[in-house]
């Protein structure tokens, strides 16, 4: 069969996750494991499709939520980022800081939140922000504390301003994605995808 | 009256924050259109004046004037001088193409930058694809950085910094991490859009063949601190065929410099010595 590296590798990812349900559901079957113990993916399935109504509601809620704080988080992790990320010596200064407060493990924070906002939907927003913020921030300061001077320079001698290296260097270049070989044909895809994670290298154990 | 110089740098000194001295009471002038190649020593100041003449540097004595004007000084009304550069490093950005990555000083650099939007994926795109078809890089606008190799990239960089028609073009060492073949491919690349061009170009190198295939005139730069010791006229016609760069003329040329800069240095270890012994 003559298929490209691309497709295939494609083929195959899906292959290794449709026999990783059918070997589930083959042990589970053989072994005869009870459903209290460990349920097979096509009782989840009939479940997950009989319920649904009742579980749609709370799906859409907590997507939103997660999405708002995810915003959230980018945003004022850009704001953040770029003050930090802007000279040397910010970012030298600020860097412990961001060290010890994404060490903290992010659920720790959780019954803070609730102390502080009760239950409800404020809380869960506010951690889905700070679980996205400190890896935006991280990303973008190092990005911006680290252009390559040679190619500062190019940009320098074009009269670029701030904002100009800003938009076309330093908020792309945090983007691990970007600057390895990306199979994504689109910017911004790719880094949707990268925001999202803790990337190391001291957001590494955070998550 | 005689015309001044397109870049005028009198007496200009730098001392570096850390107390080296990187350049003492130099002085060159370059006229609109000319190829001038700097050559010396390594760490004799070649790049430290590069710098100076693109504003990256401030001098700690002295002036340098380009186009009328203080180089690094605000810009007062008037139109700016419209520079391109390119380093040893050809640093193209790796999430954008080839053809993106050469089409960045017309996002930047007026008056294309008004119309940048509008005119990205017709008129910028084609003058792009036509400057990488002249330096042979026909059909790879599409490839990413990493896609190509070493030389290919610093092609690129040279289309980069050719593009918005700067009237001034300062390289540094934009051939040096290059096999010789390829090296010598680009300098006749570099010849015949210098040609068709006519920017003003100063050019830094080690490469003292280069200097000579390149430049109308080279000007030899003592050891640290620099300055300009000797400036010799390159008097072969153009266009200049890489086999005549290996002619006896030119190889007299080559040979000439090469025992100016070998006296440069041996002056240098002589002062370290006497440094020494005082």
């Amino acid at each position: 069969m003559n298929l490209s590296p691309s497709v295939r590798q494609r083929l195959l990812s899906a292959l290794a996750l449709l026999s990783f349900f059918v070997m589930w559901e083959l042990i589970c079957l053989a072994g005869g494991i009870s459903d209290l113990i460990l349920p097979r993916p096509s009782q989840i399935a009939v479940v997950l499709w009989e319920k649904m109504p009742l579980l749609w509601p709370h799906t859409v809620q907590t997507l939103k939520t997660t999405l708002a704080g995810f915003a959230l988080g980018v945003l004022i992790g850009i704001v953040i980022g770029v003050a930090i990320g802007s000279s040397r010596l910010a970012y030298d200064v600020a860097y412990p800081l961001l060290v010890g407060f994404s060490s903290i493990p992010k659920v720790a924070v959780v019954p803070i939140f609730v102390v502080w906002f009760g239950a409800g939907t404020v809380p869960a927003i506010l951690t889905s922000m700070v679980i996205s913020i400190f890896p935006v921030v991280v990303n973008v300061a190092t990005g911006l504390a680290s252009t390559e001077p040679e190619l500062e320079d190019v940009l320098k001698v074009l009269g670029a301003s701030r904002r100009d290296v800003l938009w076309n260097v330093s908020l792309p270049a945090p983007c691990p994605i970007c600057s390895r070989r990306s199979r994504l044909p689109s910017r911004w895809l790719s880094w949707a995808r990268c925001w999202r994670k803790p990337w190391p290298p001291i957001v590494g154990s955070a998550t | 009256m005689s015309e001044p110089s397109f870049i005028e740098l009198s007496d200009v000194s730098l001392r570096y924050g850390t107390g080296t001295v990187a350049l003492a009471r130099t002085s060159l002038s370059i006229d609109a259109g000319d190829f001038v190649a700097l050559v010396g020593p390594s760490g004799c100041g070649k790049s430290t004046i590069l710098k100076l003449v693109a504003g990256l540097l401030q001098p700690t004595a002295g002036g340098v004037i380009v186009r009328g004007r203080e180089q690094g000084s605000p810009s007062v009304g008037g139109e700016r001088l419209r520079l391109g550069i390119a380093f040893q490093n050809p640093t193209m950005l790796p999430w954008l193409t080839i053809r993106e990555n050469v089409m960045i000083p017309l996002k930047i650099v007026p008056p294309f930058r008004a119309s940048y939007r509008a005119k990205r994926h017709g008129e910028f795109a084609e003058r792009a694809e036509a400057l990488l078809a002249q330096v042979g890089l026909k059909g790879f606008g599409d490839k990413r950085p990493w896609q190509l190799s070493g030389g290919m990239l610093q092609r690129a960089s040279l289309c980069r910094a050719l593009i918005h028609d700067p009237q001034l073009l300062l390289l540094d060492e934009p051939f040096g991490a290059l096999d010789q073949f390829t090296r010598e491919e680009l300098w006749a690349i570099m010849q015949s859009l210098w040609i068709d061009r006519r920017p003003t170009v100063l050019l830094v190198t080690h490469d003292l063949r280069e200097a000579a295939y390149l430049a109308n005139r080279i000007c030899v730069m003592s050891s640290r601190p620099g300055r300009i010791l000797e400036t010799r006229e390159v008097p072969f016609g153009r266009p200049r065929t890489i086999e005549a760069s290996y002619a006896p003329e030119m190889a007299a040329l080559v040979q000439a410099l090469r025992m100016r800069i070998a006296e440069a240095r041996s002056q240098e270890e002589g002062a370290d010595t006497q440094e020494l012994a005082a």
